[in-house]
């Protein structure tokens, strides 16, 4: 049987008990040939709905990179991207709930809606206005008709759109139920701009508009589905670290990962200022925010931090990373702390990112409190002094390669360099 | 993650610590020698032998709990001397100028 025997029969072999066998045989066989030929199907239709994007089939450039893994040969989550001679570009994420051919119907549907819209000029948020009320009065109908079979369980679509001048620096960004898009400067630190509307399908006649966004200044801008963030929480790691490894081309294939994503992933990043080398601007690979009274929380954050900085650099890390955390341990217990006063509602931010022309570590926090007046010198120079105190700030000066005070203490970065390979 | 035990040859008491040497446990840790000290503090020991070569990490917070323990011990005229093993931990010893106050060891696991 193992060998791929369909049954056996015992002896003496009756004649109607062979028929039976040969019966359910053929049946069996019939049933994985319709089975085999389904996923084909499902297959060439997975293939298809890339190449029938919503606006252009996304290619990755020196400028722009994206990244997609299903869970399924059909996945829900799809990203389109088209970019003109005037520098300018447009960009469609969306999410479509669940990740079965029910999802990968609407995403495609969605798609192919955008598309014809689009090609008459239409906005991405008026495209997205209509297909709400498609989905509103679609469900609506179904419900009043009683068809509970569709109607109990009814069809959302995060989408994420955004026309951006690339020349002016100036993104119009509509996003409804995507994680915030992230914008960072070149010098790495970064910004989050948050969702203003519910995923369409959520709230009938939802007032989306586009919110304009000064990017002009912006290093990249990033753009995922929160399959990304499930992930990366699933793994205990900050996602900005999976961005970075999985746009760097490094993993090809999410099969080699320790872990399967639990959803569909696709994530995209944009360069802003073309002219630059990207390598020569900082990549975030963590950007976390913690409560003031996270204190007792820090070696698990720090598990992170160390995860999140072995996967994105791997080796090249190893000389420098415990000097790293313990730097980082510091600055940020100084924050919540002092800066912080360990209240739940004060947050102490941090950022830490990379420069890959440079091979520089740069990290950077930030503290809610109103700062100090002291001289960080003088305070420095009583290392003297050995009464333990101000310790903390003497090895983060000590251990990093440069470090710099700002807006009265309430700001401290640091570098590292890290060994350049043999 | 701590342990004590004396050498009647030497005369010295020695601390194992196992773990990192920072804010969440330092107080534990702290407890679990004063404990030890008290355990023994009748013994004639002069010398108390920190074996820190487990530890990977320790912080500012970590580094006031020994400089305090270093502090207290030498009002009771007993020194101290801390073993480590990986670079990183002898390195902020360095920075913040322990090693001054207390000969800090680097002992690498020897060959057999």
């Amino acid at each position: 049987m193992r060998g791929g025997a369909a049954d056996y029969l015992e002896k003496p072999v009756e004649l109607s008990q062979l028929l039976d066998t040969v019966e359910r045989a053929v049946a069996s066989t019939r049933s994985s040939r319709r089975l085999l030929a389904t996923r084909r199907e499902v297959q060439e239709a997975g293939r298809l709905s890339e190449v029938f994007p919503a606006l252009g089939v996304p290619e990755t450039s020196d400028h722009f990179q994206c990244f997609r893994s299903t869970v399924s040969e059909l996945g829900g989550d799809f990203l389109a991207f088209t970019e003109n001679e005037k520098d300018a570009c447009v960009f469609l994420l969306g999410d479509v709930s669940g990740h079965d051919l029910r999802a990968a119907y609407i995403s495609s549907y969605f798609q192919g809606f955008a598309r014809g819209l689009r090609d008459r000029r239409s906005s991405i948020p008026e495209i997205l206005r209509d297909f709400n009320a498609i989905l509103e009065n679609q469900w609506s109908a179904l419900t009043a008709s009683g068809n509970t079979d569709l109607a109990w369980h009814p069809v959302s679509l995060a989408v994420c759109g955004a026309d951006i001048d690339l020349r002016e620096g100036v993104m119009h960004l509509v996003n409804c139920g995507c994680p915030g898009v992230r914008l960072s400067t070149p010098s790495g630190r970064c910004e989050v701009v948050d969702p203003e509307f519910a995923p369409l399908g959520w709230v009938a006649g939802s007032p989306i508009e586009a919110a304009k966004v000064d990017v002009s200044g912006c290093g990249f801008v990033y753009c995922f589905s929160d399959g990304l963030i499930d992930y990366a929480s699933r793994l205990e790691m900050d996602a900005f670290c999976m961005i970075y490894e999985f746009l760097s081309c490094r993993v090809r294939e999410i099969e080699s990962m320790d872990s399967s994503p639990p959803d569909d992933i696709v994530v995209m990043r944009l360069q802003i200022d073309q002219s630059i080398d990207g390598a020569a601007l900082y990549h975030p690979l963590i950007a976390e925010q913690y409560g003031g009274n996270e204190m007792d929380k820090i070696d698990r954050i720090q598990d992170v931090w160390r995860k999140s900085l072995v996967f994105a650099l791997g080796d090249a890390v190893e000389d420098c990373l415990l000097d790293i955390l313990l730097c980082c341990r510091e600055a940020v217990l100084n924050g919540l702390e002092h800066g912080c006063d360990g209240a739940s509602g004060k947050l102490c931010s941090l950022v830490i990112s990379y420069c890959p022309a440079e091979r520089k570590v740069r990290v950077r926090v930030d503290d809610a409190g109103h700062g100090h007046g002291f001289d960080p010198e003088e305070r420095m120079r009583t290392r003297e002094v050995l009464d333990g105190s101000h310790l903390g700030l003497v090895l983060v000066s000590e251990l990093s390669h440069r470090m710099k005070i700002e807006n009265h203490g309430t700001s401290l970065e640091f570098e590292f360099d890290l060994a350049v390979p043999e | 993650m701590v342990t004590g035990s004396l050498d009647k040859n030497a005369p010295e008491l020695s601390i194992l610590v196992r773990g990192n040497v920072v804010s969440t446990n330092a107080d534990g840790i702290g407890s679990a020698i004063s404990g030890i000290l008290t355990k023994y503090q009748a013994q004639p020991w002069k010398c108390l032998k920190i074996d820190l070569k487990a530890v990977k990490m320790v912080d500012s917070v970590g580094l006031n709990l020994i400089l305090a323990l270093v502090r207290k011990l030498e009002g009771d005229n007993r020194s101290v001397r801390i073993f480590v093993k990986e670079s990183a931990v002898k390195r902020v010893f360095q920075i913040s100028k322990l090693d001054t106050v207390v000969p800090v060891i680097t002992q690498k696991r020897g060959r057999w």
